[in-house]
């Protein structure tokens, strides 16, 4: 996928100007809130639950080379070909091989987000193979051609009138009505059937593998990742190295998060484990299967201060409580991941340089990390990368030259408290008429959206601090000598 | 390549991670103990259960034996107007049922492409989540589980536990010398799908009506009360 992180800016501004994409928005911003908090309230100790899974995913990664080699032996041991691929590249290779020992010319895709990382698709059509997304959201942005929008919900910025013009549009099918939702969904039912039965190869994702068992878990609602992993005579789990957990009760805790957090659900409609091939005396299943392991940045990740990244399950929660999110969308975060996590994670696994805007998308309100299953402090790591971006000069001149000056002014704390002393009287006094300013000169930038509120009172927080301490001390003075 | 592609991504998670021997790693795992689950709604596990399978948008059924289980599945046929054949995988305990007494010309197979409905046997069942375990084997199909329009699947309440460590100690202690089946299934209800304006759609790529029917001698009113409590 062509990333466009650099012109956040420009497309947040065009989001927020197209009214029903902005009021979806709002609405999910209020309503996935609700269901996902409901979610945890009913679930009892919801506190314990994520500092249990937070020492397991640790301990995963501490000892993630163990684990590893673990699940590889117990897939082969099943039958499960296991590959390696540092990069995007190396996995998109290595599926299209596989697709071409097998002459294979259709693909169903399950929802994975590890292969839009990869941008797998398109590279397989364009070595002339028909890739499908089946689930429903992926379908239908596909059908669209344009990227997700939401980790979970990928078409959920799109109106029911845009899906249908899009059906009518694509699906050969005559005249229809195609009134509401459950028309649609019915319509997007009956035209990936023959998707699911005459695909060659199947490709899914995993939301966990486990070390003991060899198996991967695969949590969805719609039934297509399970009709992708079965029907075809091959199948491909793209996946990630940090997605490994030493037993599956782990992957089960794990889920008890995730399907939570992510659609406030307590369970999904299926939650399969997948080995290797059909056994002798089944019925069906694929004939051969594979897994990639792939890296991409993330063995750096688990040596450096971003290792807290690593824990994310992409429940896709944090962007639901983002108030950037809200109002900017995924689609100006311009890559795979929008939200909180994209805008840490999107740095690491392309570069800050495309991706400089993306660290400056947060106004520390601190949501997410408060939400956050995975307890991930993103905001700090939020905060971390900008600081990088300052260091590598990648944020505009004059930023990092007020960030100097000021820090500059910090060292002397009489003359910083004298100015802003000086600052405040004179902004008290020029707006106490109004009680507050419409433009200000240096704060362009505030005052361009709202007015600027004129200090209530000519003295500085400290001043006033100072002066109730002193106040307080000498009150008690007087009841002690009273005494 | 893909060989030092792994040594190299191997060394890389290696060098981020701690210094144990597999002993050590073993131990230190078993120190993390268990996951806490969720506050169940009913102590008596078929009416959590029930309630659960209410909740996930399945309609339930409770039956004190077999043959009252077969007439159970011939009321479901004639409810969504289906003739009496139906296809069952080749499951031991489904060949056993009295199929006659609902008047059921069952098939044992695979279902086809165009295939409507088929019924399976849970092996066990979930009170957490109100989840049915349809493992590979001989007997359940992927096929009859996802493909089809309607499944009707049936399970002991004695087969039903609390949670899913439950299940895992269960499935391990059941486990073939060959390990664990290939692939383990957790149906919860029929397949669904928000992704279209966040509208909740029943019957998605997967069946579109998912009927359990839990077989055992239970209280006359467990399934009145598992009603009760999801609330509907
Ligand atoms: S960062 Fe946390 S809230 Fe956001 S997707 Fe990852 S796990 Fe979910």
């Amino acid at each position: 996928m062509q990333q466009t992180s650099d012109n956040f800016i420009a497309a947040a501004t065009e989001a927020l100007h197209n009214d029903y994409q902005q009021a979806t928005r709002d609405f999910l911003g209020q309503m996935a809130p609700k269901a996902t908090a409901a979610a945890r309230a009913n679930f009892g100790d919801w506190d314990a639950l994520r500092a249990h899974v937070k020492r397991i995913r640790e301990h995963s990664l501490d000892h993630l080379a163990y684990y590893l080699e673990q699940y590889e032996a117990a897939a082969q041991a099943d039958g499960v070909q296991v590959h390696w691929a540092e990069d995007a590249d190396a996995l998109n290779r290595r599926v299209l091989e596989i697709c071409r020992e097998h002459g294979a010319r259709r693909v169903a895709k399950g929802k994975s987000m590890v292969t839009e990382e990869t941008g797998l698709t398109p590279y397989l059509e364009s070595a002339g193979l028909t890739v499908t997304e089946t689930d429903l959201g992926e379908y239908i942005v596909q059908q669209a051609g344009e990227p997700p929008s939401h980790i979970v919900g990928p078409a959920l910025h799109k109106s029911v009138d845009e899906v249908r013009e899009l059906f009518l549009r694509k699906h050969d099918l005559g005249e229809r009505a195609l009134d509401g939702p459950p028309e649609l969904v019915a319509e997007a039912r009956t035209v990936l059937r023959d998707t699911f039965l005459q695909a060659d190869v199947g490709i899914i994702g995993a939301n966990a593998l486990i070390a003991e068992s060899g198996h991967s878990m695969l949590v969805t609602n719609e039934g297509n990742g399970d009709l992708v992993a079965n029907l075809p005579a091959v199948r491909i789990v793209c996946t990630t190295i940090d997605r490994v957990v030493p037993r599956a009760e782990d992957a089960t805790a794990m889920l008890r998060l995730l399907v939570r957090s992510a659609t406030g659900q307590s369970v999904t409609a299926y939650t399969s484990f997948y080995g290797g091939s059909r056994r002798e005396e089944e019925q069906d299943g694929p004939t051969e299967t594979h897994v990639i392991l792939l890296d991409n940045h993330r063995g750096e990740m688990l040596e450096g201060p971003f290792r807290d990244m690593l824990h994310c399950i992409r429940c896709g929660n944090c962007l639901t409580h983002c108030p950037i999110y809200v109002a900017a969308g995924g689609h100006a975060y311009g890559w795979v991941y929008p939200g909180p996590m994209g805008s840490v994670l999107t740095p690491l696994l392309t570069s800050l340089e495309a991706s400089s805007a993306l660290p400056n998308a947060c106004t520390a309100c601190g949501r997410c990390a408060e939400i956050c299953p995975a307890d991930i402090p993103l905001p700090d790591l939020l905060r971390d990368l900008r600081e990088e971006e300052s260091q590598q000069r990648l944020n505009p001149r004059r930023w990092r030259l007020g960030i100097r000056w000021h820090a500059r002014l910090l060292r002397f704390p009489r003359l910083y408290h004298g100015l802003s002393r000086i600052a405040i009287a004179a902004l008290h006094r020029l707006g106490r008429r109004r009680g507050a300013f419409q433009s200000l000169w240096l704060a362009e930038g505030w005052t361009g959206q709202r007015d600027f509120p004129a200090p209530q009172s000519s003295t500085t927080f400290m001043q006033e601090y100072r002066q109730q301490s002193r106040q307080s001390l000498h009150s008690q003075k007087a009841q002690h000598d009273g005494e | 390549m893909e060989n030092e592609a792994r040594t190299r991504i191997l060394a890389r998670a290696r060098h981020g991670g701690r210094d144990h021997s597999a002993q050590q790693i073993r131990q230190l795992r078993e120190g993390l103990g268990s996951a806490p689950a969720p506050v169940a709604p009913s102590d008596d596990l078929a009416i959590a259960f029930m309630s659960r399978l209410i909740n996930n948008g399945a309609s339930v059924a409770c039956v004190p034996n077999r043959s009252a289980a077969v007439r159970e599945i011939a009321d479901f046929l004639y409810r969504h107007n289906y003739d009496r054949r139906l296809i069952t995988a080749n499951d031991p305990k489904m060949a056993t049922l009295p199929w006659r007494d609902g008047g059921i010309l069952p098939r044992f197979a695979t279902v086809g492409d165009k295939d409507p409905v088929a019924a399976s046997y849970g092996h066990l069942g979930i009170a957490e989540t109100g989840s049915v375990l349809l493992p590979s084997d001989r007997g359940n199909p992927a096929r009859n589980s996802f493909l089809v329009r309607d499944h009707v699947v049936l399970v002991d309440a004695a087969d039903v536990v609390a949670n899913y460590e439950q299940a895992w100690a269960r499935i391990q202690a059941n486990a073939q010398p060959r390990g664990l089946p290939r692939a383990l299934h957790f149906i919860s209800g029929p397949s669904s799908t928000a992704d279209i304006v966040g509208h909740l759609v029943q019957g998605a790529h997967g069946p579109v009506t998912w009927q359990c029917i839990v077989i055992g001698q239970l209280p006359d009113d467990t399934l009145e009360r598992a009603r009760e409590l999801a609330g509907k």
